[in-house]
């Protein structure tokens, strides 16, 4: 026998510990009411989801829960009504609601069999911006689309510096998103006439950092400045996988879209990348960070016993009612960036601050038709023209 | 026939012997007194031994009938007092009385009292030539020894044996004195008269094994009845030899945790429970000194070798005052004596790890040393594997111990020890861009003691004891890819002990203890630090803790008369914690938290921030219902200044030790037990039912989602609670035979209450619920089968019911991320516990000649491979929560999934 086969005959057995899929038998049949509500300091932002908790176990999806009376009130007594825009999905009304830094909110929840729900009051804290964002050279490892085995992938890591301006006693959450940007040009097959050829101007949004991003992280015991704290990482392929659309000749429209072709590989165009920052206060950001403590802990040992993350809503109607979620109310910085691979000066990737005008979908298409009279019409508002990779 | 050895064997079996008797020599060799053959016979028909001595050595003493009614113990106690006599035993089965004692007789000739007379005595002719002729036989088998020689000492003639063993001499008649040798066999020394032509046969016997380590423990695990204490356990050194097989070989800590009341959370996990205590409150001993982290490989091995330890004791209740600091129980750990009279090194190889030790007098015959080490060959093994990965990673372990013992004089004892332990585990990333190792665990335990004993008088000693312990933590995170980000945090206990100690007997049955004791401790809870030049981690360092403990105590241990005895103690503790410390002052009418705080208080080098003291009585009763029954109580009350912060499910390196401070009092134990003990069948049997119930009181706890790394405000993260322990030990065991081994039977709860003003500081809302360590069912079988003097069969099953664990019910969204929302602390259960272990010895050889010893155990841990749940985690199955709605899958983590199979090779020499 080889020497390695002798050594890993004698490793196998103290490398047994593995694990197997279990069946958890718990108690799951108790109907209870979740919210995940955001108001920030910006216009029409106001947002209030209302369900029940589905069985941990289960493959349900959200269980809305609808015709409930939705309202948030300020310390100073002014009351605010959120309406229900879809199944369980309560907004304000535009224009009438807007956080105000320095005040508290507190939502307050009937349901449509009598239960009254409460938050605690939420201080919004006044908002932040970053004081740099940038770009840095940087690998990644993850698992290959195909084989499923880990190939490190070159690429940026974006990274931010702030806390000049931060207050005492607050958190920050990162949120991203990726666009990225692709277009070609087919001709109906009917017509040949190059005049009226159409330009399709796709984009595609991934969540590059699908982690909850707190900064003050564990080693960070006081609030300061924070430098270089890692947003996301974006690779730098130059194709990728997305869907191809094509013209729906049945529509009047000309520029109705069919998904024809399903997904092809595309030219990455451009690639902007959408940043928030949000200013969270105290209760805010603990409930976050224990959420961030919940999705980090798995599948480790010596891992925290898991806990129940503690929310912010009580029903006032039966004190003994089982209430989950939170009601947030946090400041947000937005910004948006296009990001630019293989600076010729140090071949280190940069960001260019571009405003921020998000996509009207995550996922989608416009059609422009070239030469005709709406020429130009029809591309999307926050596409970016002019920047090369 | 010469008065040989003769042997009896009266077949096998179980044969422990309890019973209790009195020995009387007598003069009078008849009537109502047993001969020694007689009680031989006996012995060996009633206990299923075999017993070996020379008919010659017990010459014409007789022995009262009452001798059967005693203890076996004490009987061969009495015998080696009165008749110089000793006792080896060395498979349980076999007894072997020799003359000597403590040590087998020395080897070389032993003569044989009184001349054999061969031939006609009346037809004795001076000048005719006499034949003397025989068969020389091995004494244990009867089979001929070929080339066995007999010489005729002063005259210097003699002959050799043939094929079929016979000889012949011719001698003239007269008193000769012949030496009859044998390769590897003793040599007789037999005087004969010659006075004609005659036959006489000898029988050798193979030489055997200094056993002088082997002796028959007086304090019997579990099981005194005549003893005062209730719930200890003890282990000499052949219990110790005869313990289950694990890993890496026998491991103490690790078998202990089989005996009823002490569990452990499974194959991993540092420390162990017992009776419903969490592992912070075991005080585990080394040569008087507390060890902090008692594991190897995060919990698979026990740091302390078997190797080199002498006496294992562990106890759970009725602890005496000269102990305290812990509320929940105290094992006391013995090396070697240092008391060699030759050089001996003992040993062991297995597949993960191997040790030596090596116990020596040294010059000048007043001093001797005992070092031993053992260290792994994990990470050779793991660097030697084509693996990027794993060639970049470590796990490996280590530790050494020293002990010198001087006797400058007849009343005088010094002993030096030292100890030092250390793991390290870093596992590498796989990043194929020049990443490095990626998490890199490293913790260590450095021990150290003086102990001077010193005898004033007769019933007067005295014995002071000064150590120190240091354990230390250390982890890094490194990415080189991300190197700014790379850090390491390291955290520290240093403790500091000294005591003082007299022990004074006053009568024979009356026997005081007292003594002072004082600790320091110094905390560091947590120092963080970039690793690289280049890093942005800001340093970050905890306030250390310091504080002092004092205690005083006394212990009165009386025989009031032949059926009780009493153990009456009382320490008294004082406790203060020092500065430099800042002491937060919280909001009055919140839960304490971080935001709560309001002021804080700063406390100058070695200044007094507060200070808790406590009585602590002790109470130990036995009462000896008859001969081999008794019932027994006790009662302690001990005082903990400091505990173990973990919110891991096991007991984890990454724990923090913390001080009592003004928001977090010291815990208190009371604990009552009670215990019925009875040696069944003239102590074939010894068995015992223990009760007990365990109150705990400011135990501590965590709040959800606390950290407890590098937290300064963890005090506010924490919560009282309540603790009561309960629960029935039941333990059966057998001692000697062919088949030993014991079987216990624990029923107990362990449950814990907070009682919190806020709902900030209550958990499952003030309701009741299971700690960690509850298990109500729990069930050990251990059984050694000894198929002959050296081959032996051992099995242990282990049932227990399954751990409590927080399980996740149900699952809701927040922002786009999916939160698990679980149950109630602890109110769900891991599948039931079970494990088979069985092991194959081929013991020592007993053959004298061998320099080298050796043992050879073949184990087989896990027979059937069951999966036990060591943890349940979950995981989603979608990778993205832009995917829309993600599923999860529940997955049941086990370390021993397969039977393992060990070869474990101890030598002597």
């Amino acid at each position: 026998m080889k020497r390695p086969v002798i050594i890993i005959s004698i490793l196998i057995p103290l490398a047994t510990a593995c694990y197997k899929p279990y069946e958890v038998k718990v108690a799951t049949g108790e109907k209870v009411l979740v919210v995940d509500g955001l108001v920030t300091d910006q216009a029409d932002t106001g947002v209030v989801v209302l369900s029940f908790a589905r069985p941990f176990n289960s493959n349900e999806s959200n269980i809305p829960v609808s015709g409930a009376s939705v309202y948030v009130t300020d310390t100073l007594g002014n009351s605010f009504i959120f309406r229900e825009a879809g199944e369980g999905d309560y907004r304000s009304a535009p224009l009438e609601f807007k956080g105000i830094p320095g005040r508290s909110y507190t939502l307050h929840i009937i349901t449509p069999d009598g239960d009254e729900y409460e938050s605690d009051p939420q201080k919004l804290l006044p908002g932040t911006s970053p004081d740099s964002i940038y770009a840095e050279f940087s690998t990644q490892e993850e698992p290959d689309e195909l084989t499923g085995q880990r190939v490190t992938t070159l690429g940026a890591a974006v990274l931010a510096d702030l806390g000049s301006s931060a207050g005492d006693r607050a958190g920050f959450r990162f949120a991203s998103k990726l666009v990225r940007q692709y277009s070609y040009s087919l001709y109906p097959r009917l017509n040949f006439n190059t005049n009226l050829a159409f330009d399709f101007y796709c984009w595609q949004t991934i969540i590059p950092n699908p982690d909850i991003n707190l900064t003050n992280e564990i080693y960070s015991v006081n609030p300061s400045p924070v430098k270089k704290h890692p947003v996301c990482f974006l690779d730098d392929d130059v194709y990728f996988n997305a869907l191809m659309y094509g013209l729906d000749m049945n529509m009047a429209d000309t520029t109705a879209i069919k998904i024809s072709f399903g997904k092809q590989r595309f030219y990455i165009e451009r690639r902007i990348l959408y940043l928030n920052l949000y200013t969270l206060n105290n209760e805010t950001y603990a409930y976050y960070k224990e959420m961030d403590d919940q999705m980090q802990s798995r599948d480790r040992l010596f891992d925290p016993v898991a806990a129940r993350i503690k929310g912010n809503i009580r029903c006032i109607s039966d004190p003994g009612k089982k209430a989950l979620g939170f009601f947030e109310a946090s400041s947000v910085s937005n910004s948006a960036y296009v990001v630019v691979f293989g600076d010729p000066d140090n071949s280190q990737p940069i960001l260019i601050r571009t405003p921020y005008i998000l996509p009207p979908e995550p996922t989608g298409c416009r059609i422009n038709r070239f030469g005709s009279p709406h020429q130009g019409h029809n591309i999307p508002a926050f596409w970016i023209f002019g920047i090369s990779q | 026939m010469p008065a040989g050895l003769t042997k009896k064997i009266l077949g096998t079996g179980f044969a422990m012997i309890l019973s209790c008797l009195v020995l009387f020599p007598q003069q009078d060799g008849t009537g109502k007194f047993l001969s020694a053959e007689q009680l031989a016979d006996t012995l060996q028909k009633r206990y299923q031994i075999s017993i070996f001595y020379k008919s010659g050595w017990l010459g014409d003493k007789t022995f009262d009938p009452s001798i059967l009614k005693l203890p076996f113990e004490e009987m061969i106690r009495r015998v080696e007092a009165v008749a110089g006599m000793s006792l080896v035993s060395p498979d349980s089965v076999s007894y072997i009385f020799i003359p000597v004692s403590p040590v087998m007789a020395p080897q070389g000739e032993q003569e044989v009292s009184g001349p054999v007379v061969v031939g006609d005595k009346n037809s004795s002719s001076k000048n005719a030539v006499s034949v003397l002729s025989g068969k020389i036989l091995n004494g244990i088998s009867g089979a001929p020894l070929s080339g066995a020689y007999i010489i005729a000492g002063k005259q210097n003639f003699g002959a050799h044996s043939d094929d079929k063993g016979n000889y012949s001499i011719e001698a003239k008649p007269g008193d000769y004195t012949l030496r009859i040798s044998f390769l590897g066999f003793e040599e007789q020394v037999v005087k004969i008269r010659l006075t004609g032509s005659g036959s006489l046969d000898f029988k050798l016997y193979e030489k055997a094994v200094r056993l002088p380590e082997v002796r028959i423990p007086s304090d019997r695990a579990g099981s005194d009845a005549a003893g005062i204490s209730t719930g200890m356990i003890k282990l000499g050194l052949k219990d110790i030899r005869e313990l289950p097989v694990s890993l890496a070989g026998i491991d103490i800590i690790k078998s202990l945790t089989m005996r009823p009341g002490v569990q452990t959370v499974g194959e991993f996990g540092s420390g162990f429970n017992v009776r419903g205590g969490s592992a912070d409150q075991n005080l585990i001993l080394l040569e008087d000194v507390p060890l902090f982290n008692s594991s190897h490989l995060f919990g698979l091995i026990s740091a302390v070798s078997s190797v080199g330890i002498s006496d294992v004791r562990l106890l759970k209740a009725g602890i005496p005052a000269n102990y305290g600091e812990r509320a929940s129980s105290v094992m006391d750990i013995r090396m070697g004596t240092g008391e060699a009279d030759k050089t001996k090194v003992t040993g062991d190889i297995g597949l993960i790890n191997s040790s030596l030790c090596l116990e020596t007098p040294l010059p000048g015959k007043h001093a001797s040393l005992l070092i031993g080490a053992r260290g792994s060959y994990t990470n050779w093994l793991l660097h030697s594997i084509d693996n990027i990965d794993l060639m970049n990673s470590s796990a490996y372990f280590y530790d050494a111990n020293a002990m010198i013992s001087l006797n400058p004089g007849s009343r005088d004892k010094l002993t030096i020890f030292g100890y030092i332990s250390f793991d390290r585990f870093a596992h590498a990333g796989s990043n194929n861009a020049g990443a490095g190792i990626n998490t890199d665990y490293q913790y260590m335990n450095l021990l150290g003691s003086v102990r001077w004993k010193h005898t004033f008088r007769d019933n007067l000693t005295f014995d002071a004891v000064a150590g120190i312990s240091n354990y230390r933590f250390r982890v890094s995170e490194s990415d080189t890819s991300r190197q700014w980000e790379a850090y390491r945090i390291n955290s520290s206990i240093l403790y500091r002990n000294a005591r003082w100690n007299f022990s004074w007997r006053p009568a024979g049955n009356h026997r005081i203890d007292f003594g002072i004791a004082g600790i320091l401790y110094d905390i560091n809870p947590g120092r963080l630090a970039g690793l690289y030049q280049e890093s942005v981690i800001r340093k970050v360092q905890l306030n250390p803790e310091r504080a002092v403990e004092s205690a005083v105590y006394i212990t009165d241990k009386l025989e009031v008369n032949s059926l009780i005895s009493v153990e009456l103690g009382m320490r008294y503790t004082l406790y203060c914690l020092l500065g430099p410390s800042k002491v937060n002052v919280y909001e009055t009418g919140v839960s304490r938290t971080p935001g709560s705080i309001t002021d804080s208080v700063m406390y100058g080098r070695n200044r007094p921030v507060c200070s808790y003291s406590g009585l602590e009585p002790r109470l130990s009763v036995r009462f000896l219902i008859s001969s081999g029954k008794s019932l027994k109580i006790s009662y302690n009350r001990i005082h903990q200044y400091v505990n173990l912060i973990s919110n891991t499910a096991v007991p984890a390196p990454t724990d923090v030790w913390k001080l009592s401070s003004p928001g977090l009092r010291p815990l208190t134990s009371d604990q009552v037990a009670a215990g019925f003990y009875w040696d069944i069948n003239d102590g074939a049997f010894e068995t015992s039912a223990e009760l007990y119930y365990k109150k705990l009181t400011n135990g501590i706890d965590y709040k959800n989602g606390t950290q407890i790394l590098l937290n300064p405000y963890l005090e506010a993260d924490l919560v009282n609670l309540k603790g009561r322990n309960y629960g029935l030990e039941l333990n059966v065991k057998k001692n000697s035979g062919r088949l030993t081994g014991w079987a216990g039977l624990t029923l107990a709860r362990s449950v814990e209450q907070t009682k919190g003003r806020f709902p900030e500081d209550r958990i499952n809302n003030d309701h009741p619920f299971s700690s960690d360590s509850d298990r109500p069912v729990s069930l050990v079988i251990n059984a050694n089968y000894h198929s002959s003097r050296r081959w032996r069969f051992g099995g242990t099953l282990n049932y227990s019911t399954g751990r409590p664990v927080t399980l996740p019910e149900l699952k809701f969204d927040h922002q786009g991320y999916q939160v698990v929302y679980f149950s109630n602390r602890n109110k769900y259960r891991l599948p039931d516990y079970h494990r088979l272990d069985l092991s194959l010895t081929l013991d020592e050889s007993l053959v004298l000649r061998k320099k080298i010893k050796g043992r050879w155990t073949l184990s087989v841990i896990n027979v059937y491979g069951r999966k036990n749940a060591y943890s349940v985690f979950y995981r989603k199955e979608a990778d993205s929560v832009s995917s829309g709605e993600s599923s999860y899958g529940t997955y049941m983590l086990y370390i021993i999934g397969r039977p393992f199979p060990t070869l474990t090779y101890n030598f002597s020499f």
